[in-house]
């Protein structure tokens, strides 16, 4: 049994998460001011 | 803090519970999916919650808390939709099945807030989105005990319910492995609506043309005097 699948459950999980937080961020810079 | 520890500590236990015995080492996606899914149950009660606290008070910050916790019931609906994916194909053979009642319905109560946020989007007037988000916040939120009992109604190929009143069909060690990812996903859930709501009220600062009621359309006649 390949472990593969898991860690792309994973790895999945941790892109989706870090895509949203990431959009949250620069949306909190644009608002508190920061010009990019 | 607690949220980057907890998470910290449910990846522990995750990788240190035992394997199941059918499906081996495939089970830890158990430890995502599971939470990510009851989280977005959560949130689109927390939604439809908010909404009610609207429609009652026309209070803005019930209108926030219900906006925030729609978008991370639908990044925690994305989340238990792809993990639940890539277990499938190892597990069922496949990656997905529209004759499965589980997997449909979910498909549906993911698309169905995908609208809600898009509906959103539909005007600058703030108590007319408010209005109108609210309605369908009460209404959505029918489908969290339609996915949820789904392997009840229609027994086809997603598992049935593992926690039961008459108890849990599970492990204890892969019991611990799942509270203490739940409850790590559940700090997650509160971080991300406490942020979230944090930045609507600091956008409504920043850019107040953005919340503003549109005045009346004017069309331009022909042949009138522009002025």
């Amino acid at each position: 049994m390949s472990v593969g699948w898991v860690w792309a459950a994973y790895l999945a999980t941790g892109a989706i998460l870090a895509g949203y937080v990431l959009r949250l961020a620069v949306r909190w810079r644009r608002a508190t001011g920061h010009r990019d | 803090m607690s949220t980057a520890l907890g998470l910290a500590v449910g990846l522990a236990t995750a990788f240190t519970s035992p394997p199941d015995r059918l499906q081996g080492e495939f089970v830890r996606i158990l430890y995502l999916h599971v939470p990510a899914a009851w989280l977005a149950f959560l949130a689109f009660g927390v939604t439809a919650m908010g909404s009610i606290g609207w429609l009652f008070t026309r209070r803005m910050r019930w209108d926030r808390l219900a906006e925030a916790s729609a978008e991370t019931g639908v990044l925690f609906t994305a989340i238990a939709l792809a993990t639940g994916m890539i277990w499938g194909k190892p597990v069922w053979g496949t990656y997905w099945d529209w004759g499965d009642a589980r997997l449909a319905t979910t498909a549906l109560m993911f698309f169905i807030y995908l609208g809600y946020l898009a509906l959103r989007r539909t005007t600058t007037d703030p108590h007319l989105r408010a209005r109108r988000s609210a309605v369908l916040g009460v209404v959505a939120v029918v489908q969290v005990p339609l996915v949820y009992f789904s392997v009840q109604l229609w027994r086809t190929l997603h598992q049935g319910l593992t926690i039961r009143p008459d108890g849990i069909q599970m492990d204890s060690a892969m019991a611990v492995a799942l509270l203490a990812n739940l409850g790590a996903f559940t700090l997650l859930y509160l971080t991300l609506v406490a942020f979230r709501t944090r930045l609507a009220q600091l956008e409504e600062a920043a850019f107040p043309a953005r919340f503003v009621v549109p005045g009346p359309v004017t069309v331009p006649q022909l042949g009138e005097a522009e002025t």
